[in-house]
């Protein structure tokens, strides 16, 4: 049985453009079997987990992630696990890096994925306004703390559903430390974190290949917060892709900047809006920066020491000419 | 700009605020951004400004990538807000004026409305201002106050006594 579906996966691997555009409205319709907010805003990020019936076994499992250097759209944090006794059928459906991957080779791996039975997988989300608001936090909270924070969410998560025992992890920033971090928080795990764990191991690939699905739905998809009439070729969100540079220069307000599909803390956006946009100077950042009430709710005087209560309600009493 | 620039609070020369509103323009919902946007004039505000009411009844909402948390305020009993602008002084070139207003010949400053205020929301930048800390709010706070201990007290709030000045 296993060795027939596995022929029939290959089959369907063979693209044509016909069989393209059924298969990315497959996608779209595991999606909306699964009640997964696609198409739709996504204003807030969100975890899913793919329903899924554990087995006593013990688990393998990868994480990848997608979307994490480009200036545009969520960042997607996968996690697929499968019993290890089923890894080798698992490894047998083709599962690659999803880069190398076409992308109706990834909607079919992705479909195909629905029908294993003891294989799980979930996401975490990242809106592109989630990520904006914590790299401008007062405090900063950089792309690698959310980053590793996701993959501990979700580990956290399914460790809950599944038996975890070997975990394959695609590393953000240094492999070692990552590795010792994430093997202190989950003892009972064996967990690996490598450089291109995704062309390795093939549980990692299968994650790669869920994060890159759901991203590109997202994206293309893609629900604007704002009721704007902007247009939908933005692109990749890479520097160098010239859909996304044309976009950002014709989507630019010069106040708002952009809609919540841009990483306003990309350095991308930030030259751009220094470039093109008025000047925004933010009262937690600039020391010199006077408050627009002290203008005309001009604070005590510095004469004598006043009471704090007087102080801290520094109106001033202006003439009326009624 | 600052009060200690200017070293008093106290001004010697009356400033001119005219409330006549133009009946045209509606009263206006404001916004305190805890920013200085270097712009004045119409902006797209309804498309990219959406703040959303969060169960403790403070607002959210993103402006440049930032969150801000916002607190809406209620104006004092019996004050109408405006929305005013503010014109030049004869003579002064608006550089001149927007650098320092104390050290100009006329004092005086002239303010117009352009429209009346339907209410007002106070931002701040990740975490929603404090009733009893916010610059503004206080500031709003003590025409209330100020109203009240001003106010002649009844014997009922005095418990009875009173204050013979002799």
């Amino acid at each position: 049985m296993k060795s027939m579906l596995g022929k029939h996966t290959d089959d369907e691997l063979e693209t044509t453009t016909n069989v393209k555009r059924v298969k990315a409205a497959d996608s779209l319709q595991v999606f909306r079997e699964l009640q997964m907010p696609i198409p739709g805003v996504l204003a807030q990020s969100y975890t899913f987990f793919s329903p899924h019936q554990a087995a006593s076994e013990e688990y393998v499992l990868g994480v990848d992630e997608a979307g994490r250097g480009p200036v545009l759209g969520p960042m997607v944090y996968s996690a697929c696990f499968c019993p290890i006794s089923a890894y080798v059928h698992l490894k047998s459906l083709g599962f690659a890096d999803s880069k190398q991957l076409s992308e109706d080779q990834r909607s079919k791996l992705f479909a195909r994925l629905q029908t294993e039975e003891h294989a799980g997988w979930a996401v975490r989300c990242i809106s592109p306004r989630d990520i904006s608001q914590c790299m401008l936090r007062r405090t900063k909270y950089n792309l690698n703390s959310l980053a590793h924070d996701a993959t501990i969410q979700l580990l956290r998560e399914i460790n809950q559903k599944a038996n975890i025992r070997q975990v394959f992890i695609d590393t953000v920033g240094p492999p070692a430390s990552y590795q010792k971090k994430l093997q202190q928080l989950f003892p009972s795990m064996e967990i690996t974190v490598a450089k291109k764990a995704d062309s390795l191991y093939p549980i990692v690939s299968a994650a790669s290949v869920c994060a890159k699905v759901v991203r590109d739905a997202h994206l293309e998809n893609w629900v604007f917060a704002e009721p704007l009439e902007v247009s939908r070729v933005f692109g990749s969100g890479y520097p160098g892709d010239p859909n996304t540079v044309r976009w950002l220069r014709e989507s630019l307000d010069p106040v708002f900047g952009y809609p919540s599909i841009i990483r306003f803390s990309w350095s991308t956006c930030t030259k751009l809006l220094e470039e093109s946009a008025v000047a925004v100077v933010w009262a937690d950042e600039d020391e010199k920066h006077t408050k627009l009430t002290s203008k005309w709710f001009g604070g005590a005087s510095n004469r004598r020491t006043r009471s704090k209560f007087f102080s801290r309600r520094p109106a001033l009493i202006l003439t009326t000419s009624l | 700009m600052t009060s200690e620039d200017s070293g008093s609070n106290v001004r010697s020369v009356r400033d001119i605020v005219n409330l006549e509103t133009d009946q045209e323009n509606k009263p206006e919902h404001l916004h305190l951004l805890p920013c200085a946007i270097s712009y004045d004039g119409p902006a797209k505000a309804a498309t990219y400004f959406i703040p959303e009411k969060k169960p403790d009844s403070t607002y959210e909402a993103s402006f440049r990538g930032r969150q801000l948390c916002g607190r809406k305020i209620t104006l004092p009993r019996s004050y109408i807000g405006h929305v005013v602008i503010e014109s030049m002084p004869h003579g002064l070139s608006e550089l001149a004026f927007e650098n320092d207003v104390s050290d100009t010949a006329s004092d005086q400053r002239e303010l117009r409305s352009v429209a009346q205020i339907a209410g007002l929301t106070v931002w701040e930048h990740d975490t929603a201002p404090l009733e009893n800390d916010d610059e503004f709010i206080c500031a709003l706070e003590w025409i209330d106050t100020a109203a009240s201990i001003h106010a002649d007290c009844t014997s009922e709030e005095t418990n009875g006594a009173v204050i013979v000045e002799e």
